[in-house]
């Protein structure tokens, strides 16, 4: 982890302080590692094309010993 | 308008060395991304793909941040093709359990590939097709009158 500091208004703090009281997060620090997470899907800033997720699931397939397809199957045997 | 089961929805994320029918779900998703299908399946399909990535974090198939990448690339896709008018994202209610528990008995399948098969009778008469690449299913999707396909074949 490193550390990361910013200036926010009051009502920013007040926000992140709530959901942490409600339990929604464990720490403040959370609720800004969860905000920037999203922020990074909306602007698809850790997009990856359809070949790379295929190189990925490929791998997991020779791992596995499974295709894709296959663990479906093993999802649905197991619920 | 046809629905897609996981079993074969799931294809488009596989690697063609491991996968048969890629190419059919491949063109298939590609032509609902441009409008020009209509493709159908049960909210369900979104849980199950996100399970199988996730049982291969569990089984250390794949890493946390390869995790983070194929689910980021599915959820784009699902946006993508939803906001095309390329994807119909039924939803699941307690009767879509309930009538599904016919299947179950009348057929012997998991409550899954049933309730995937009680969404797609829901809109038998505007179903052209009903892919899947789970054999039981689809002969359970036969008998109900529906015309299959299986893109392994």
């Amino acid at each position: 982890m490193v550390i990361m500091s910013s200036d926010v208004t009051k009502e920013i703090k007040h926000m992140a302080e709530q959901l942490v009281e409600r339990g929604i997060y464990k720490s403040k620090s959370e609720v800004v590692r969860d905000a920037i997470r999203q922020l990074a899907y909306k602007y698809s800033l850790n997009a990856v094309s359809l070949e790379e997720v295929r190189k990925i699931t490929g791998k997991a397939s020779k791992k596995s010993g499974e295709s894709i397809s296959q663990a479906v199957k093993k999802i649905r045997e197991e619920a | 308008m046809k629905y897609i089961d996981t079993s074969s929805f799931v294809k488009y994320y596989g690697n063609p060395e491991f996968e048969k029918g890629i190419e059919k779900i491949t063109e298939l998703i590609e032509k609902a991304k441009q409008g020009k299908e209509i493709l159908v399946t049960s909210i369900f399909t979104i849980g199950e793909v996100v399970s199988v990535f996730d049982r291969w974090i569990r089984i250390k198939a794949i890493t946390e941040e390869e995790f983070s990448k194929v689910l980021t690339k599915f959820l784009l896709d699902i946006e993508e093709l939803n906001g095309a008018g390329g994807l119909i994202i039924e939803s699941i209610n307690p009767l879509s359990i309930v009538f599904s528990i016919e299947h179950i008995i009348k057929h012997h399948l998991p409550i899954n590939d049933s309730l995937h098969l009680y969404t797609a009778l829901t809109l038998k008469l505007q179903i052209e097709q009903f892919i899947s690449s789970d054999e039981m299913q689809l002969n359970a999707a036969k008998n109900e009158g529906l015309t299959t396909w299986n893109p392994e074949e």
